[in-house]
């Protein structure tokens, strides 16, 4: 989900600390999930909201 | 999440978006409305998480991006990652919606409040008053819902919901009348209640200029 927030990112040439991203989108079942990553390190985490 | 990046890492989030309410299309937004010429969010990056990921480097305006990318995401399985190119602080000032963050917190605590309080049946009339009243919004209609229809057309979900009124409560008294329908294209569109005698009226309408 966060690869094309890492290509945007590598083709402007900025390096940001974290990057955030929230699923939207109609009846797919997949609402409210909000994904993270710290740039600079190896951490990943994903949770979701009820 | 967002409001996590202040709290825990000292990044300011912004308390707006650029839509003030849910709508199908991408560029339906404030700074189309205010500069309608041009693309705005420039590079835009879209990926699918399973080894493609493509780039719009130029485009004529917003409307051609949402239509180009919506054709490319119902080819990637209708579920992809979308990242669009920076925006200036002035710009965001300007055109911003504001305090619909925090106005989207208040009505998640409110809800959450009724769950653990039990208190269910009012949570309609609970999201009213954390809207600001009777002036701000109102109850359209209570029941339950009887059918759902949905169908998938060029990466947009269209559909309806029809809910029919009931008693609620349990306390043997249905509050409203008939059947409301609500069509949605990703997003609900209007909202009609058809009547026990067979009328049909119009309870809610998003217009093309929303």
């Amino acid at each position: 989900m966060l690869e094309s927030q890492l290509a945007l990112y590598n083709h402007i040439n900025i390096k940001p600390d974290v990057m955030l991203a929230i699923e939207i989108g109609g009846g797919n079942g997949l609402q409210g999930r909000c994904s993270a990553m710290y740039v600079g390190s190896d951490s990943l985490t994903f949770s979701t909201q009820e | 999440m967002i409001l996590g990046a202040s709290s825990n890492m000292d990044i300011p989030s912004i308390d707006g978006d650029f839509m003030g309410r849910a709508l199908p299309s991408a560029h339906q937004i404030t700074p189309v409305v205010f500069e309608p010429e041009g693309a705005i969010f420039m590079p835009t990056t879209m990926a699918d998480g399973n080894g493609n990921t493509m780039m719009f480097l130029r485009a004529t305006s917003e409307q051609m991006i949402e239509r180009v990318l919506r054709a490319a995401l119902a080819e990637m399985g209708s579920h992809v990652g979308l990242a669009r190119g920076p925006y200036s602080g002035l710009k965001t000032k300007a055109y911003v919606v504001e305090n619909t963050i925090s106005l989207a917190w208040r009505i998640g605590r409110a809800v959450a409040l009724c769950r653990q309080t039990s208190r269910l049946d009012n949570v309609a009339e609970v999201i009213v008053d954390e809207l600001g009243g009777n002036e701000s919004a109102r109850v359209l209609f209570k029941g339950k819902i009887v059918e759902v229809a949905r169908k998938l057309i060029k990466g947009h979900l269209y559909g309806e919901v029809a809910i029919e009124a009931t008693d609620i409560s349990g306390k043997g008294m249905v509050e409203f009348e008939g059947k409301l329908k609500i069509p949605f294209k990703n997003e609900n569109v209007m909202a009609t209640v058809e009547l026990d005698d067979g009328t049909e009226q119009v309870r809610v309408l998003l217009s093309n200029r929303s």
